[in-house]
């Protein structure tokens, strides 16, 4: 909604005045803490947990891998444990056969020891709903829209409110991770006050299966492109951890209607019972493929 | 309600100490401009043989009360000619009196249209006004005449940057002001997000802007109350005015109706960039729309000599569409019906019946299979029955009361999509609020003025709904659920509230150039706008106190030292305030407001304090005029769940405000006028750290710091040059071109400082400057 101000304010006449520069500004920073990225799911696949450390906010470089932690993950509900070892950028589980962290209901937790410190979290697998379909349409005529072909996806909620849901669009491959292409639901709808439930998730969500342009204007695909549409079932923290985190990256863009800082909340904590940095969610998966005709 | 008798107990005291004056005679009657026969609203009555005397309410009319003898009263308006009568008050006397305009431009007055030492003398204090006079000569912004950038002028008045809507008084927020046209609330007071405001000049009377010591015939918000008033419209001569502008072209026109007994104005503004751009619009976007625009009426009708009846009405809208398959728009409405009985020449009488509307809407696609609408709204309905009762000349008592109906749409959302139907459409809520009030002003002595008065509020929020109750034992700023829901029949009270409310005054005059004020009001606020934005936007809405929001209530208290100097020509005022705010409306983390039907599981609630000192040296007369005003300040909040529930500045906290705005008359055809500010950086949040997840480099702040970087200081000087038509007393037709320089020497200031992340993952900070050069304006101005 905020981006739709700023195209009205750059056509009003008013907007040809504005104008942005890049400064250096002198602020505290913190860094060095661990940070848990811990989103993997239950896929019968390579798992990955990367341990970094945080840095200045201002400190362009690539983070520092925390090496030498031990990392493991338990499934509470099975009473069955998993030890990611440690690559040189990342820790990792591999299956054998048809092994899985575990199923839709299970309880889960993490645990991470690392420099005398640990860190705990728990969560549970949620439930994910198969995708239905993916249709593609040409569209031409359509404000701020080239004319070319684009794609929606469908997929119902179930019914029951609490459901959450992180779909991942690939384009030939490759996941379309700019922050404005993250794609979010509550139940089918935006957010838990948005009480769509038990529906095939609601336009905005399923249009989203396009790549987005630096003007978060969607893109048209080519026939022959392979499009992949996932979609990872999280819990409620986690999606609100998401939320915040697309909000925040997207903020810049937002001008006098900006959101003030917003922190994600992490659920992994610090046997001092003080919050860590990061997150632990594992995810079931549902997908589909197609190739754009 | 129960407090009732306590009120109608404290009326009849007042009475009975005055019962025994019984040899008392009345002279009353309406002020009015003699050359357009408008009113003038706080025109001074003297009368020379007592030393005392009353001014004009805001209809234009006095009344004072006197024993039986013979007196010379003097009628004066600042910028008019003082009229002295003899009279001899044998008998109860009406007398209306036309004032004329004094003939040299140069004597006009520049801020206040009050006695010349009513600064000092007069009981109110926080209290600014400011003439359309003034306001049309000062620079401007693309040479648009702006009642609410004029304001932004005056000590304690801030705003949190160029766009923003709105304006911040005493460290308050911007939903804390009661924006009142003609009597109605406003709701959102811009065109074009913040940078005009929706009052036409042309149709503007007069502007009153309360800081403090608010009387208690106003309630309802907690930081303060700017009266707008309409003009009633020229009752001599049809007069037009009009001027084509940059962003607006206007055109207004009042005429009498009835000679001196009636008469209206019709003013119209709109905006031009549209017709202007629709030659180079692509296909796609034919038909697009970007404009604004508003429409202000009123008329008035006299019955006989004891009523009155004003009808008023304000329509404003801006407009934004892309082709045929979006659009937004946003505006007000108003309608204000008053009536004015005289029920003697004593007893003043006004009730005021009024409709407000505020809504927006947003479409998207334009088949009917495909779209997505969504629109928005807040009205209300109230009366507002007010008494004046002119008792002796000391002592004048005001009375009545005022109702509410609210009617919240906060959000009708429907999503089509190949035919199938989504609803996000969050339920209308409802509340009643209801005030009765009393005050009188009361002269002590030569030297001690009081004015006391208390407002009773109630407010009843009322079904039809669900009223939701949420999880009790949570962590400060974490969302919230509802863990239960009860539903309501309509006007089925969910939750009341009532609350007292005591404002007092007090003047102190130790001569007639110096005096003490000391004030102290407690106000209560109802309904909240939920903005957790920078600076507001159109989308915002408002909601009722619930039975999860409380009331937001402030208490304030304000001594000052006034003192004129040289016969009047200079005013200084000083003043310091402390005002204690409680249960603010705060939002948690990443909230969600729009759409929401638990909107209420993600405010906090919080308190607030500010405190400051706000100093102003006016000039009011000669070639070189104007004021110097500055504000020491301090705003701060303390929320749990926010800052680690430490206090800290609110977003709009500035410490130095400095203003220095003067105006320059050449000859009787060049005036010219500058303004220069400079204001201390609001605070911002910034992260301290960025971290990594799935690749995306989120920023957070570990210490949960609340507004830790204060943005760089803010200074901006604006010119202006007016250039009046040659002088001929034979044409009608009066021009005047305006040229103006907004940002003369093109600072880049900041509206904000927030971080962006890059292309490969590059974090930097970067400066926003809503207005990053000078801009030059030419406008002309026209009078038939």
């Amino acid at each position: 909604m905020r981006k739709v101000f700023k195209y009205l304010l750059l056509l009003s006449i008013i907007g040809m005045y504005a104008c942005e520069d890049v400064i250096d500004i002198d602020v505290e920073s913190a860094s060095g803490d661990l940070v848990i990225d811990a989103w993997i799911d239950n896929r019968n696949q390579t798992q990955q947990i990367n341990l970094t450390l945080a840095q200045g906010y201002f400190d362009n470089t690539n983070p520092s891998i925390a090496a030498g932690a031990e990392v493991v993950v338990n499934n509470i509900t099975k009473g069955q444990s998993f030890e990611f070892e440690s690559n040189s950028s990342y820790y990792s589980w591999s299956p054998q056969n048809t092994e899985q962290l575990g199923e839709v209901g299970d309880v889960l937790q993490l645990f991470i020891s690392y420099e005398g410190q640990e860190y705990t979290a728990e969560t549970s697998i949620m439930r994910v709903p198969s995708v239905d379909s993916i249709t593609q349409e040409f569209i031409d005529d359509e404000v701020f829209l080239d004319d070319g072909i684009y794609t929606e996806f469908f997929a119902r909620d179930f019914s029951g409110t609490g459901d959450a849901y992180w779909i991942k669009t690939y384009k030939n491959g490759e996941f379309l991770n700019d922050a404005t292409e993250i794609n979010i639901a509550f139940d089918a709808g935006f957010d838990a006050g948005s009480m769509v439930d038990g529906i095939i998730f609601i336009p905005p969500i399923r249009d989203l299966a396009n790549e987005l342009d630096g003007d978060g204007l969607p893109i048209a695909w080519e026939s022959g492109e392979e499009i992949r549409v996932e979609i990872h079932s999280l819990t409620e923290p986690a999606f609100n951890f998401m939320e915040i985190t697309r909000d925040q990256i997207s903020n810049g863009s937002n001008g006098i209607f900006a959101l003030p800082l917003a922190n994600v909340r992490s659920n992994i904590v610090k046997s001092d019972g003080s919050s860590a940095l990061g997150f632990f969610n594992v995810a079931a998966v549902s997908s589909m493929e197609k190739t754009i005709e | 309600m129960r407090k009732f008798p306590f009120l109608l107990f404290f009326l009849l005291f007042i009475a009975s100490t005055l019962l025994g004056q019984k040899d008392i005679r009345t002279i009353s009657g309406y002020i009015k401009d003699a050359a357009s026969g408008e009113t003038l609203i706080g025109a001074n009555v003297y009368i020379n043989e007592l030393g005392t005397g009353t001014t004009s309410n805001e209809y234009g009319f006095y009344s004072i009360t006197l024993p039986p003898e013979q007196y010379t009263i003097q009628y004066s308006y600042l910028g008019f000619v003082t009229v002295t009568q003899k009279i001899d008050l044998k008998e109860n006397i009406k007398k209306d009196v036309e004032l004329g305009m004094e003939s040299t431009e140069l004597m006009e007055v520049v801020i206040s249209s009050e006695a010349e030492n009513a600064n000092v003398s007069d009981i109110e204090m926080s209290v600014n006004k400011l003439d359309v006079s003034t306001i049309k000569k000062m620079p401007t912004l693309l040479g648009e005449v702006e009642v609410l950038r004029s304001i932004q002028l005056l000590p304690g008045v801030s705003s949190v940057g160029e766009g923003a809507s709105g304006f911040n008084v005493r460290g308050g927020s911007i939903d804390q002001n009661l924006v009142l046209l003609d009597e109605a609330p406003v709701y959102n007071s811009s065109h074009l997000f913040g940078f005009f405001s929706v009052f036409n000049p042309d149709a503007v009377k007069d502007v009153k802007l309360y800081k403090g010591g608010i009387p208690s015939r106003y309630g309802g918000r907690l930081s303060s109350i700017l009266d707008v008033r309409m003009k009633e419209g020229n009752s001599k001569k049809m007069e037009l005015n009009g001027g084509i502008g940059a962003i607006f072209s206007r055109f207004s026109v009042e005429a009498p109706i009835v000679k001196d007994k009636s008469s209206f104005i019709v003013a119209g503004r709109r905006s031009y960039i549209d017709v202007l751009a629709q030659p180079f619009l692509n296909e796609d976007l034919e038909g697009s729309a970007l404009n604004f625009y508003d429409l202000t009426l009123k008329t008035n009708w006299g019955f006989g000599e004891k009523d009155k009846l004003f009808l008023s009405g304000y329509l404003g809208r801006d407009n934004f569409g892309f082709g045929d398959d979006a659009g937004f728009n946003w505006g007000n409405a108003t309608t204000t019906l008053r009536w004015n009985h005289l029920f003697s020449d004593k007893l003043f009488s006004n009730i005021t019946l009024y409709f407000s509307d505020y809504d927006y809407q947003i479409k998207f696609g334009s088949e009917a299979d495909n779209r997505f609408n969504w629109d928005a709204r807040i009205k209300n309905y109230s009366i507002k029955p007010e008494f004046t009762w002119f008792l002796t000349p000391d002592n004048q008592i005001r009375f009545g009361g005022q109702s509410i109906i609210y009617n919240f749409e906060p959000g009708n959302a429907v999503g089509v999509s190949e035919g199938e139907i989504t609803d996000l459409t969050v339920p209308e809520k409802y509340g009643i609020e209801t005030a009765i009030f009393v005050e009188n002003e009361q002269n002590v002595n030569e030297k001690i003025s009081i004015n006391y008065g208390l407002r009773l509020s109630h407010f009843n929020y009322t079904g039809k709904g669900t009223a939701y109750e949420f999880e009790n034992d949570f962590i400060p700023g974490v969302r919230r659920r509802a863990i239960s829901s009860q539903s309501y029949d309509q006007w089925e009270s969910i939750k009341t509230y009532v609350n007292l409310e005591p404002r007092f005054s007090l003047k102190y005059q130790m001569d007639q150039s110096k005096s003490f004020k000391l004030s102290y009001n407690r106000m209560t606020q109802y309904i909240h706008l939920i903005s957790n934005t920078a600076a507001s936007t159109p989308v915002d809405i408002w909601t009722p106190s619930t039975n999860n929001i409380k009331p937001q209530t402030a208490d304030q208290v304000a001594l000052g030292y006034f003192q004129n100097f040289n016969d009047n020509k200079y005013e200084l005022s000083a003043e310091t305030y402390y005002k204690k705010l409680d249960h603010l409306v705060d939002y948690i983390d990443g909230a969600d407001l729009l759409l929401n039907e638990f909107l209420e599981g993600d405010l906090l609630e919080g308190r607030g304090r500010a405190y400051g000192l706000e100093l102003m040296l006016k000039k009011n007369e000669g070639r070189l005029n104007g004021w110097i005003s500055y504000t020491l300040a301090r705003s701060e909040r303390q929320v749990d769940g926010i800052n680690k529930g430490e206090w800290y500045p609110s977003r709009f906290d500035q410490t130095h405000n400095l203003s220095i705005t003067g105006f320059y008359d050449l000859n009787d055809r060049w005036a010219f006028s500058a303004n220069f500010v400079a204001i201390s950086g609001t605070p911002t949040t910034f992260p301290t750290t960025r971290i990594q997840q799935q690749g995306y480099i989120i920023p957070v702040n570990v210490n949960e710091d609340r507004n830790n970087v204060r943005i760089p200081l803010y200074h901006r000087l604006d010119l202006s040059a007016t250039l009046q038509g040659k002088k001929n007393n034979q044409r009608r037709w009066q021009g005047e071109w305006v040229f103006s320089i907004y940002n003369v020497y093109s600072k880049r200031n900041p509206f904000s400082i927030f971080t962006r992340q890059g292309d490969a993952g590059i974090t930097e900070a970067v400066r926003l400057s809503v207005i990053g050069n000078f801009i030059p304006s030419v406008s002309y101005n026209f009078k038939f």
